[in-house]
């Protein structure tokens, strides 16, 4: 392990350094030429901004054609061979990564749990077992780009981690459960959905829940029948250990999770030395499927 | 002039409309309230047909056959809520006895379809549980209704009074835990 932390780490470096030769190069000229080249000809805003302008050009150039950026991403590749999926293997069973792959778009409209945007990436994907409980997660980013010729606007409707689990309990009917503060959701509840997909909001007996999280659900019965006293007891301290506001769909005998942490965790940072980098990230992304697992039974093998 | 007219007929429809909203409200948390009462019917007859095949499979490894509650247990439609309770409890007791066969009996245990019967009467058990925490919970919904104004007005008028909760004995639990 210490060989391939060396490896990793002088890999590293070598981007690093790759990294600086080709910003220096492209900085020179646009800082030597082309700024006060504008400088002289115009005003301050406007030079900046080529300059600006120029040197992320450069960048760009010299990095395509020096090879910086295909070696960034196998450099990316070997991190998270070594660091992510490695762990990953240790604690679960039958894992398959693909980290430059994600979870469909199609998978996340079919359970028309979220809002859509026209923006759509998703990578690290990995799938695996535990305690015999079938799990799926990846990185998962959804905007909505609009413009109107003059000026853009992004508004960034998740950005996270997206969990499906199997879950043990039959059901026929799509449940919700969105966590406070969890905006964006899709609760399909107004007047404009057709009655058979519409789902409507209900109350629990616990005050405390009713107030973490909004259920919609299209059958009244699945949904007490899914959430036990226990599993809502679960929910409400997950709601404080979670690291993001997140919301449960229950589609199809699956269980969709949504963390919304606003970042993207598996990506490492070229700037930040091997040994320095803290590999709590992958953890905690281990801990969230072992907790979920755990604390909502569904290694209970009931049903199946 | 006009607005003299107008505004007690506005305010009357106004009136009339929250009327008819909060009688249609308190109507269809009745129509729940009976939907849930039947969920918890069928739960009942699902978890008195387990324990019958249950105790089916017990019968081979008692030494005499003995009469359980479980024949002594009626279950028809239109019960009373004590009727239920009561019926609830018997089954209790029902289950109790086939874990106690169970545990005597380590080969019954280990059957498998002992096990899967054991899984399907943890499963009926969650659909009554569940089906018990709905209507509560209707219950409770329709109570509230019933106890605050101004809807209590509208609740008087149709003769709408709060009505009793489905509560078990406390120690409900117990016959959930069943060892594998």
């Amino acid at each position: 392990m210490e060989d391939k932390i060396l490896y990793i780490e002088n890999l590293r470096k070598k981007i690093l350094n790759h990294m600086l030769i080709i910003l220096g190069t492209s900085i020179t000229p646009a800082l030597f030429i082309f700024f006060p080249l504008s400088l002289s000809a115009g005003i301050l805003p406007a030079s900046l901004f080529i300059l600006i302008f120029t040197t992320v050009i450069l960048f760009l150039i010299l990095g395509a054609i020096t090879g910086y950026f295909k070696k960034y991403k196998e450099y990316k590749h070997i991190y998270k061979k070594a660091f992510v999926e490695g762990p990953f293997n240790h604690a679960f069973d039958k894992v398959r990564c693909d980290f430059k792959k994600g979870i469909s778009k199609d998978v996340i409209e079919a359970t028309k749990i979220i809002m859509l945007g026209n923006r759509y990436y998703s990578n690290d994907y990995i799938s695996g077992s535990y305690n015999n409980v079938d799990f799926e997660r990846s990185d998962v980013l959804i905007q909505n780009h609009t413009s109107n010729g003059k000026n853009s606007h992004t508004v960034t409707y998740f950005q996270g981690r997206w969990l499906i689990f199997e879950f043990n309990k039959k059901f026929h009917f799509d449940l919700q459960i969105i966590g406070k503060g969890f905006t964006y959701s899709n609760k399909r509840n107004g007047f404009f959905t057709s009655k058979d997909n519409r789902r409507r909001k209900v109350e629990f007996e616990d005050i405390q829940f009713n107030k973490d999280f909004k259920v919609y659900a299209q059958d009244d019965f699945e949904a007490f029948y899914i959430l036990t006293p226990q599993f809502i007891d679960t929910l409400k301290n997950m709601s404080n250990t979670m690291d993001g506001k997140f919301m449960m769909g229950f589609i199809d005998n699956k269980l969709h999770v949504a963390i919304n942490t606003g970042k993207d965790a598996m990506e490492p940072s070229i700037f930040r030395s091997i040994k320095n980098t803290n590999h709590g990230e992958v953890e905690k992304e281990i801990n969230v499927i072992i907790n979920i697992i755990e604390g909502l039974n569904l290694d209970r093998d009931l049903y199946n | 002039m006009p607005v003299i007219i107008f505004l007690p007929i506005v305010l009357f429809l106004i009136v009339l409309i929250w009327y008819i909203a909060t009688m249609n409200n308190l109507r269809r948390a009745e129509v729940k309230i009976n939907e849930a009462l039947s969920d918890i019917d069928v739960a009942l007859v699902k978890r008195h047909d387990v324990l019958s095949k249950m105790y089916d499979i017990c019968k081979g490894y008692m030494k005499y056959e003995k009469e359980t509650i479980l024949e002594t247990i009626n279950l028809r439609s239109g019960m009373t809520m004590k009727e239920r309770t009561n019926a609830i409890n018997d089954l209790d007791q029902a289950s109790n006895f086939v874990n106690v066969v169970a545990e005597n009996y380590p080969e019954l245990r280990s059957s498998e379809n002992f096990k899967q019967l054991q899984i399907s009467v943890m499963d009926v058990e969650e659909h009554l549980q569940a089906a018990r925490r709905l209507y509560n919970s209707n219950i409770s919904y329709l109570n509230q209704k019933v106890v605050s104004f101004p809807s209590s007005i509208v609740a008087n008028t149709l003769g709408i009074s709060s009505k009793e909760f489905f509560e078990t004995k406390e120690d409900k639990k117990e016959d959930v835990k069943m060892d594998f």
